[in-house]
């Protein structure tokens, strides 16, 4: 119960690095509750905590040694195995980390157990490949990583967060662009069966913008949280999330977007399918400070339900605390394709089938052709086994 | 030679006869053009043509090259070669337009085509309706205006050439250029292709770049008139209460 | 026998405790000590029940909510700046009939202006002034009752009503809102003092609005009025409550409650228009029940108060079944206006249309809380909310948090917001065509409220559109 016990983790605590500031991490995890407020009228939470609190998991980590240079990135079951080519690194010390273990239960978690704090530094054009996976059952896999973007540089960056049946990947990223800089995120949080905590921090200097595009899948409970800061003037990002839901998975997907940067924007579509008796969440908070001015932000959310006892959550706030903006909206729904969607397809020549699953298999496309494609080598397989 | 037979249909909208008996014969290669007032019925002749589930067809036949299609639902009915260009189409906004065409073609004019040279065609037909490349990446119909949406669905027409096209008012919201392209569109299919060609129309625009060889006139969901283009001229001239008396009598 | 009574509560120190009970700041033992010393106690509670001559089943109830008041958390949602207002102590009345001011001077003489300006009759003055408690009835009025009379429409004091009606009442009172459902609602259970009963007999269709207002006169000047309306089925009732014109209160707290019970094939309108003056706290907790093919409609009008929480909601029972809610916010300075709409869709077929429209000025703060909520089997269901927050000037906020939860595959929820500054083409447009600024203004509030005024009776919304422009004139130009 509660993840992992005490005497499982201060062991491997024991012989990891800075062993006492770890042990004050692990006890801020163990003192904070997964949720202090409940914001969400009748369900109590949006995601399921204690899905969480009901595990009981190993730990297969080892102190760093050598890490071998590679074409990619790859942390397997929470120990860094490779680093790509070219790419600078350091380990920062534990009392280097900039994200606040306090934020979140699993943050502290993450922080008291991840064998080393990465930290990358992209000084040229980059383009980055993440495997971040578990081919273990039943293990927690922590990691912590930090990735600065210099000033007018480029990050293309594919995650792959896979987790593994019964296993939780636990993964906290923070993402800094500066000024004049371009981060182009593409990331996959699998559960693969088994559990995932995603936090993503973005945060960014003037003039800077970024692209993320992520898609959520297969998880008992999965969560994601994506906080998008938009601190400085006219920062701007483009958000697309697309959840998959089927079986009994549970995902939730919280991302928030805070304009506290003059001129800053965002746009961004969220969308969900909830098949079999999944549940889909997609929710989080666009909020333009008054220190924001002359913003403007658009969320829109949308999800399809397909199945009996499958449900979806939508829940976009939208917060305005200064009159002097550009743009402020959002919207939400939850519709079933329409009859009249289904017989202007059929007029084109698809049969009732193959109209709605046309309908189906688009409603998770994304806009730019690249993601689109690599996106839906993915989500199309899952979909031709519900037979759409 | 390709011909439509429609033979004393009768159609009903919930509960309420809306088409109360008409009969068209269209061949390869003519115009025929129905006007009528609003409420005669033209939108919900061609919707049940095309085989939408609230029309219900109470008696009456659909002959396409003596086959009873009928009761055919719309897929099938457009793979034999019938297109229908919606008066108000609607908003598919998850589903790319450029999915939508690839589908359709694939379907009703050659599965096997290459990608790359049905995005040539696409291209083509696209240029020649007058419609911006940046339309195939967003969501069918999805904020187009008025005269856009006419255009993206007479360049379906033009991409999947049907045998018969049914184009419910292709000239309302349209500015002159649209309207040029689209009569340039339908007299380009008729004589490469001889597609015969059904169109609604309210203000008769289209029939400024088209040559009309039967004109009807639809009233209260029966055919009040029908001739030749002088047919449209008069009505023109006198309006429809004219023919209305006219038939009364 | 004492016939009147007064008491006296620390209201101030009662909301002080529940908010920092909320942040953990203090323990059960210490609430509930200074919940005692702000003088809400049982004996409290008992001595009031016996001067109502209330039977046991309303004393056990209002016992046991006292206890939940107690027991349940502070709501997350209850902002901070509650603790900021003016509130002094409240006097508890349980059979008003004292004449808070005897003189039309002791009246603020920016009070007596605006009502001047509004041009509403001296009777009107007098009531909204607080020069009586009741108001004298105009001929006008009195048709309206007579219709009532003759159709058996039953309409008297909520205290009447537990006294002469009490099978009615028990079975619905506090059912259609559960004491229980947050700490707020359970204080008005154990406090509740005056309101409206009304009862409209099967396929009865009361054709003029009834107003509430000018009928009842409200005991207690709205601090815990409690309003039951039960349409039976087939019938057809428009109610109004509340007035455009501010209204002075000597009480600075409301935690009001309205039950509405539409019944198979039944109609209700719930109209209420509200302009308390600047220092009052406004909670009203409202909600519907709507069986078979009713129709519940909620308007509401919040011109007045520093602070205002309203929720209409309505939960569709039965198969058909339709509600709407209209609710427009006006939020000036230092003000905060929390409104919303839950609706509950537990059948199929069901419909809800909620329409939010926020106005902020001058540092004001409107905030939207919905819930719309899709219930397995609830098949064939659609709901759509418009929320649209207009921002007069850089200083107001706007905040909205709908929360959509569909559990049916067959539904169609969709949700919008748009958060807008006025618009400046707008405004010089109208400008060059003759109108002041503040005229210009006024016009496109105007125009941004329309579909909620559409709602009203004609001569709510003229004098809400006067209410509307002295308001804004308070703005000056927008530099």
């Amino acid at each position: 119960m509660g993840i992992i016990s005490e005497d499982k983790a201060l062991k491997v605590i024991s012989n990891l690095e800075e062993e006492r500031e770890r042990q004050e991490f692990f006890k801020i995890f163990q003192k904070t509750p997964y949720q202090r407020i409940n914001d969400s009228p009748t369900v109590k939470h949006y995601t399921e905590w204690n899905e969480y609190e009901s595990l009981n998991l190993d730990l297969d980590l080892k102190p760093v040694v050598d890490v071998k240079r590679g074409n990619k990135i790859e942390i397997r079951n929470g120990n860094l195995i490779e680093i790509q080519e070219g790419v600078k690194y350091t380990f920062l010390k534990a009392s280097e980390i900039t994200i606040n273990p306090n934020e979140h239960k699993l943050i502290a978690l993450s922080t008291s157990l991840s064998p080393v704090y990465l930290k990358l530094k992209v000084d040229r054009p980059t383009e980055l490949v993440l495997e971040n996976y578990i081919d273990r059952p039943n293990i927690l896999s922590p990691s912590y990583i930090e990735i600065e973007v210099l000033e007018g540089e480029k990050l293309k960056i594919l995650i792959n967060n896979k987790s593994y049946n019964s296993s939780l990947l636990n993964s906290v990223i923070r993402i800094f662009g500066r000024e004049n800089s371009s981060v182009d995120l593409m990331m996959i949080n699998d559960g693969n069966d088994g559990y995932y905590y995603a936090h993503v921090q973005h945060d960014y200097l003037n003039d800077s913008f970024s692209s993320i595009s992520i898609l959520n899948l297969r998880s008992r409970m999965g969560h994601l949280k994506y906080n998008n800061l938009l601190s400085s003037k006219r920062s701007s990002s483009k958000i697309n999330v697309r959840t998959l839901g089927t079986e009994q998975y549970k995902i939730d997907s919280d991302i928030n977007v805070i304009h506290t940067g003059v001129e800053s924007s965002s746009d961004g579509t969220l969308k969900a399918i909830a098949l079999d008796s999944s549940l889909t969440s997609i929710r989080g908070r666009a909020a333009i400070e008054e220190s924001g001015h002359d913003s403007s932000t658009s969320i829109i959310g949308k999800s399809i339900i397909l199945g009996k006892d499958a449900k979806a959550i939508v829940a976009p706030m939208l917060e305005v605390n200064t009159g002097i903006i550009k743009m402020a909206k959002h919207s939400a729904s939850t519709q079933k394709f329409t009859d009249d969607q289904i017989f202007y397809l059929m007029t084109r020549g698809l049969d009732f089938r193959e109209a709605a699953s046309l309908i189906v298999r688009e409603f998770l496309g994304f806009e730019d052709e690249e993601k689109d494609v690599y996106f839906k080598k993915i989500i199309y397989p899952v979909l031709s086994t519900k037979g759409y | 030679m390709n011909t439509l037979e429609i033979i004393d249909l009768k159609v009903s909208v919930d509960n309420k006869e809306i088409i109360k008996g008409i009969n068209m014969k269209i061949r390869e290669g003519e115009i025929h053009t129905v006007m009528g007032p609003n409420g005669s019925g033209k939108t919900s002749l061609s919707l049940a043509i095309m085989g939408h589930p609230k029309y219900k067809i109470v008696s009456g036949k659909i002959i396409l090259n003596g086959e009873d299609i009928t009761n055919l639902p719309p897929d099938e009915k457009a793979k034999k070669g019938i297109f229908l260009a919606f008066q108000n189409p609607i908003e598919i906004s998850g589903v790319k337009f450029s999915a939508l065409l690839v589908a359709s073609y694939n379907r009703i004019v050659n599965p096997s085509m290459q990608p790359s040279e049905l995005f040539r065609n696409i291209r083509e037909v696209i240029k020649k309706i007058g419609i911006s490349e940046s339309m195939l990446s967003r969501g069918i119909h999805e904020g187009f205006s008025g005269g856009e949406k006419k255009r993206a669905e007479v360049m379906q027409m033009l991409l999947l050439k049907p045998k018969i096209a049914i184009l419910d008012e292709p000239d309302s919201g349209v500015d002159v250029d649209g309207l040029r392209a689209i009569g340039d569109a339908i007299n380009k299919l008729n004589a490469e292709n001889r597609t015969a060609f059904l169109i609604i129309t309210h203000y008769r625009r289209i029939l400024e770049y088209v040559k009309s060889t039967n004109v009807h006139v639809l009233i209260n969901g029966k055919i009040a008139a029908s001739g030749g283009s002088e047919l449209a001229k008069l009505i023109d001239e006198k309006g429809y209460e004219w023919i209305e008396k006219m038939y009364k009598k | 026998m004492v016939d009147e009574a007064e008491y006296t509560l620390d209201i101030k120190e009662i909301l002080s405790a529940s908010v920092e009970s909320r942040l953990n700041k203090i323990s059960l033992e210490e609430f509930h000590e200074r919940i005692v010393r702000s003088g809400l106690t049982r004996s409290l509670i008992e001595e009031v029940s016996k001067i109502k001559k209330e039977p046991e089943w309303m004393l056990r109830l209002r016992l046991k909510a006292l206890e939940l008041f107690e027991k349940i958390p502070t709501p997350s949602w209850l902002p901070e700046m509650v603790k900021e207002v003016n509130l002094g102590e409240m006097k508890y009345y349980v059979k008003p009939s004292i004449q808070k001011t005897s003189n039309w001077s002791d009246i603020p003489p920016e009070v007596r202006k605006y009502y001047d300006a509004l041009g509403i009759p001296e009777s009107e003055k007098r009531y909204l002034g607080g020069l009586v408690a009741q108001l004298e009835s105009e001929p006008i009025y009195e048709r309206v009752k007579e219709e009532l009379k003759a159709k058996k429409v039953i309409m008297t004091s909520m205290e009447t009503a537990v006294q002469k009606y009490p099978d009615i009442v028990k079975e619905y009172y506090t059912k259609i809102f559960p004491i229980s459902d947050h700490k707020f609602a359970a204080l008005h259970g154990a406090l509740s003092s005056g309101g409206v009963f009304v009862y409209v007999p099967k396929g009865v269709k009361v054709q003029a609005p009834v107003e509430g207002f000018f009928f009842i006169g409200t005991e207690g000047e709205g601090q815990f009025e409690h309003t039951l309306l039960i349409a039976d089925e087939g019938s057809y009732i428009h109610f109004i409550e509340g007035c455009a014109a501010p209204r002075l209160s000597s009480s600075s707290f409301h935690d009001g409650m309205v039950e509405l019970y539409a019944k198979d094939n039944s109609y209700i309108k719930f109209t209420t228009v509200q302009n308390w003056s600047k220092d009052v706290i406004n909670f009203n907790n409202k909600r519907a029940w709507a069986d078979r093919n009713s129709t519940v409609e909620w308007v509401e009008g919040s011109l007045g108060a520093k602070l205002s929480l309203v929720y209409p909601s309505t939960i569709l029972r039965g198969e058909n079944a339709s509600s709407t809610s209209m609710v427009v916010t006006m939020a000036s300075e230092n003000t905060w206006k929390d409104s919303g709409s839950k609706m509950i869709h537990a059948a199929p077929r069901t419909r809800s249309r909620v329409v939010s429209k926020n106005i902020g000025f001058m540092g004001g703060v409107n905030v939207y809380r919905g819930l719309i909520r899709v219930n397995k089997g609830a098949y064939q269901s659609k709901a759509h909310v418009q929320c649209d927050s207009l921002m007069l000037d850089g200083t107001s906020k706007a905040h909205t948090y709908p929360h959509n939860q569909v559990f049916e595959e067959d539904a169609d929820v969709a949700h919008e917001a748009h958060t807008i500054r006025m618009n400046e083409d707008q405004l010089f447009y109208i400008m060059s065509r003759g109108l002041s600024e503040s005229e210009a203004r006024s016009m496109l509030v105007l125009g941004f409220m329309d579909e909620i005024m559409r709602e009203l009776p004609f001569e709510y919304a003229a004098l809400l559109n006067k209410v509307v422009k002295l308001e804004l004139d308070k703005m000056g130009s927008v530099a």
